[in-house]
């Protein structure tokens, strides 16, 4: 993804509705994308990304020049995002040890994520380098799973292979991916593990 | 640990059969668990990919978001410069938790010191006025101030809870219909919506006073006690009770502390617009106790009913878009 876009603080600070639909339309896609693949659930995802907003619009007048303000919104999403599953997991103790594991498993995962927006598309660049070099057949299953969101079933008809044929090689591009990220990925958990 | 495993785990088609034996394993195996948590991580950023910035409804989402920020910050707000009501805000309680919320908006149609404020199925607000008092509305929540020579006149339809400042040259009565409450200054609940038979007013602080139309005096409250006043038959008494019970939708949850399954699906259809048949008739009485979040999702709380108490359910979507609920 390209963060070409700069963002005006000055305007920000006035409300000038130009420059927050800029950054909403930059931005909001992202954060909106996140919260869903934690939370699953689309309508609060919404609201999280509405509320992100709104408080970036309700600190304006103390922004400082040079904020980076995607750092600002991806901690304030993320936060949403915790303080939701926190709820649910909360909810869910007393009730169901599956399901409570799920979301205390959900909060582990987001809590690693990096504490900024920089820090998390440095990993992304990473993780899209390494889908890129991976071999032809594995690389096509997978992108078409994540980034276009097809269902298996999808991808082996467009394909002309079985569905299990898909599943095998998603199954093997993930191991893939996470042998060439082995020195990223955990490096962030050892980073992140201090603040437990 | 498998690897076809994980994946089922982290594309979300993992069975509940599967999702036991996966958590479990995870619990006891720290290896285990790095190695997943690694593999969730990198499941996340490549599902980013998918060109976040195309969102269907990205301008809808927008306006919404830019509707919102013209009610905020409340304090410039100052339409009724000459009333004691001028709303100094009106706030949409946001709780981070999520939920949708609507915005309560004075109808342009009243007459200028009558306002009318609404809160719909599923959500929640807030009205904060002049002086500072706030009232909070639960879902489905009609109430209209109205204001004359120093007394504020609220009617409710719904439920309530007024925080309100207490002001000796201006009183402040909630009208009920056939009671109304007057404030000496208080934090109080009350719940009066239309199809229930029972009114309950709630002492949380200070004092109150129930009066009937000709505005003689009924009774004083003490902090946690309850006036119940049965509509049908004009007849009250008042209870002790826990005012954590009363107020817990405030705090964006549902308290059921032995409530009937029938008193629980009718505070769950109210939230959720749905519609709930309980089949068996001795259900109906059964009495459960949970506490749940409002953001909850309907699904993930009939799943939390079924697994707490046993009894089965069948959704079954309508056209419009709502559904009811089969319970047995």
């Amino acid at each position: 993804m390209e963060t070409g876009l700069t963002v005006n603080i000055d305007l920000l600070k006035r409300g000038d509705k130009s420059e927050y639909e800029k950054i909403y339309h930059d931005f909001s896609g992202v954060l909106f994308s996140l919260s869903c693949q934690y939370i699953n659930d689309q309508m609060v995802a919404e609201e999280i990304v509405q509320e992100t907003f709104l408080k970036l619009w309700e600190v304006k007048e103390a922004l400082l020049p040079g904020t980076n303000i995607r750092n600002f919104l991806y901690t304030i999403a993320k936060n949403h995002c915790l303080n939701h599953l926190r709820d649910q997991q909360t909810a869910w103790k007393h009730l169901s040890r599956i399901q409570a594991l799920e979301y205390q498993y959900a909060i582990e995962s987001l809590n690693r994520m990096g504490d900024s927006y920089t820090e998390f598309e440095e990993l992304q660049k990473r993780v899209n380098e390494a889908i890129a070099a991976l071999p032809d057949d594995l690389r096509e299953v997978f992108t078409l799973n994540r980034f276009e969101e097809l269902r298996y079933k999808d991808i082996a008809q467009r394909l002309g292979v079985s569905e299990k044929t898909v599943e095998a090689r998603m199954s093997k591009a993930l191991r893939i991916l996470r042998a060439e990220l082995k020195d990223y990925l955990p490096l962030l958990y050892m980073i992140s593990n201090l603040f437990f | 640990m498998e690897s076809q495993q994980i994946l089922r785990i982290l594309s979300g088609k993992a069975t509940e059969e599967e999702k036991t034996i996966f958590y479990s394993q995870l619990e006891h195996d720290p290896e285990a668990e790095r190695e997943y948590l690694s593999l969730k991580e990198l499941w996340i950023v490549s599902g980013l990919n998918s060109n976040p910035t195309s969102r269907p409804d990205q301008a809808e989402s927008f306006k919404t978001f830019w509707e919102k920020t013209q009610s905020r910050p409340a304090a410039k707000i100052r339409r009724f410069p000459r009333q004691i009501f001028r709303y100094a805000a009106m706030l949409v309680v946001a709780l981070a938790t999520g939920f949708f919320l609507n915005y309560l908006i004075p109808r342009s149609s009243t007459p200028f010191s009558i306002k009318e404020f609404r809160s719909g199925k599923g959500s929640m607000s807030t009205v904060v006025l002049e002086d500072g008092s706030r009232i909070w509305l639960n879902a489905n929540t009609t109430l209209s101030l109205k204001e004359k020579k120093g007394k504020i006149e609220a009617l409710l339809s719904g439920e309530a809870y007024f925080e309100i400042i207490h002001n000796e040259v201006r009183e402040f009565i909630v009208d009920l219909g056939k009671i109304k409450v007057r404030d000496r200054g208080t934090a109080f609940n009350i719940s009066a919506y239309p199809d229930d038979p029972i009114c309950r007013t709630t002492l949380i602080e200070g004092e109150v006073e129930l009066l009937d139309q000709q505005d003689r005096l009924l009774e004083k409250l003490d902090i946690a006690q309850t006036f119940r006043f049965e509509n049908a038959t004009n007849r009250y008494h008042i209870e002790n009770i826990d005012p954590e019970l009363v107020t817990g939708w405030k705090e964006n949850k549902f308290v059921f502390i032995d409530k009937s399954l029938k008193e629980i699906c009718q505070e769950l259809e109210k939230w959720y617009g749905v519609k709930f048949v309980i089949e068996q008739r001795s259900l109906e009485q059964e009495v459960f106790s949970s506490v749940i979040r409002r953001s909850t999702t309907i699904s993930q709380v009939l799943e939390m009913l079924r697994v707490t108490t046993g009894i089965s359910y069948q959704i079954e979507e309508k056209k419009d878009e709502t559904a009811i609920i089969y319970v047995r």
